[in-house]
């Protein structure tokens, strides 16, 4: 059985370098999902909209913003930083990364490094996780037909704290659209069969 | 939809060779419409018998294997006619042949268990294949048509009520239900018997997600970004 896509977040403001890692990890035949930015300011804004496993970052777009790296990654714990090293890197900055790869690195010798860290700590579903008590709430608002801020209004919570947990139980269920949900609702019981 | 250890297809590869290790590339000839006795030729011969872009031909092959093309395709108006057989002819095996055998499974899943459960999944995937079909016959009686028309600038290019945004975004729907389809059958519906019907459904059910997500890609990375290119042929004239 394949593994889920590894999803990664580049932030390599050079073409030449993006192209070549992408090509090298996906012609390693592995599932690899790329979303390129060229600056750490774009994939702030890439890591808000999406989950990813790993980011990527050339160090030179890190220079003079060490402290907004480390807001990222306070905010995001659970993300794996890899150094592209392409020249001389002072040895301090790259003790904000979990790992660094290198322009001379093997298509193998890559691979492991980012299938290591991202299985190791990895975000894609897992058969085994259960809805929460507060995503069966939502769920069944869901299935009832109310909108996002309806839902929000009626349990007290923001509308990006609906959104998140809409995002959770697509990621544990594996189901996306309403109709599979509301019969999902009645395998597991949580809407009896009418 | 990435396959470890599939070979990275070049033209000397043997065809059988291709076929023999991976067999859903079977698929693949069937919606160009080759036959499979493919004998001793390679990928760039056989390509060559079948007056197909051997770049076409490569590419697609890869993604069989597991491997994106190239984002930067060199731009051939010429196999705009080849791409669209080969999604028409992929659509009609979707429908003729997948829908039926689907459709088949799932509901003697249904009369054997009688568990209403499955029923409601039944009426799900049906639901969700009326939609399939409503996609298809918009890509054939619309995209494609305006497609074709890009070739040669006739005057339904520009009355056309094709949208690219509406195209990708009934794409990523179909792929998204069927998936539901397989979570719920092989994930959550609680059954306990009916093995070998459940398996051929699961088997059913994957060959064609991975076709579908290889007609997607062919339509994502291949078709839409040379569509793109003749659309601005076409205005860089006006």
């Amino acid at each position: 059985m394949e593994r889920a896509k590894i999803k990664i977040l580049s932030i390599e403001p050079s073409d030449l370098l993006y192209e070549g890692l992408k090509n090298s990890l996906l012609k390693s035949g592995l599932g690899y999902l790329f979303i390129r930015t060229t600056s750490l300011k774009e994939g702030e804004e890439a890591l808000k909209e999406q989950r990813f496993h790993c980011v990527i970052v050339n160090p030179a777009a890190i220079y003079n913003r060490v402290p907004q790296l480390q807001k990222l990654k306070r905010l995001y714990k659970d993300l794996h930083w890899i150094a592209l090293l392409h020249s001389l890197i002072e040895p301090e900055l790259l003790l904000h990364f979990n790992t660094t790869l290198s322009l001379y690195d093997s298509r193998q010798e890559i691979v492991e490094k980012i299938e290591g860290l991202s299985l190791r700590k990895a975000t894609p579903p897992t058969p085994k996780e259960e809805l929460t008590e507060r995503e069966k709430d939502i769920l069944k608002h869901l299935i009832k037909g109310d909108s996002n801020r309806t839902i929000s209004q009626k349990l007290n919570i923001s509308v990006h704290t609906v959104v998140s947990h809409r995002k959770n139980i697509a990621r544990k269920t594996g189901i996306k659209s309403l109709p599979a949900l509301a019969i999902y609702a009645i395998t597991s019981k949580l809407l009896p069969l009418e | 939809m990435n396959h470890p250890n599939k070979i990275f297809v070049i033209p000397s590869v043997n065809m059988y060779r291709l076929i023999d290790e991976n067999p859903r590339i079977l698929l693949m000839l069937e919606h160009f419409q080759i036959d499979f006795r493919v004998g001793e030729l390679s990928v760039g011969e056989l390509a060559q018998k079948e007056s197909l872009s051997l770049p076409l031909f490569l590419d697609i092959a890869n993604l069989y294997n597991g491997y994106h093309p190239e984002e930067r395709r060199p731009f051939n108006p010429g196999e705009l006619l080849q791409i669209i057989a080969f999604l028409t002819h992929s659509h009609t095996y979707y429908k003729i042949e997948k829908y039926s055998e689907i459709g088949e499974l799932i509901s003697q899943l249904n009369s054997n268990t009688g568990d209403r459960r499955v029923k409601l999944v039944e009426e799900f995937f049906d639901s969700y294949f009326k939609e399939v079909l409503d996609h298809f016959q918009y890509e054939e009686k619309v995209a494609f048509p305006y497609f074709l028309s890009l070739l040669e600038k006739r005057e339904e290019s520009v009355t056309s009520t094709f949208s690219a945004k509406e195209y990708r975004l009934n794409h990523s729907d179909i792929e998204t239900k069927l998936a539901d389809v397989k979570n719920l059958l092989i994930r959550h519906l609680p059954l306990e018997n009916e093995l070998p019907l459940r398996r051929k459904l699961f088997f059913a059910l994957q060959e064609f997600e991975y076709d579908l997500a290889i007609h997607s890609s062919v339509e994502e990375m291949i078709l839409m970004p040379l569509v793109t290119k003749l659309e601005q042929r076409w205005s860089g004239r006006k």
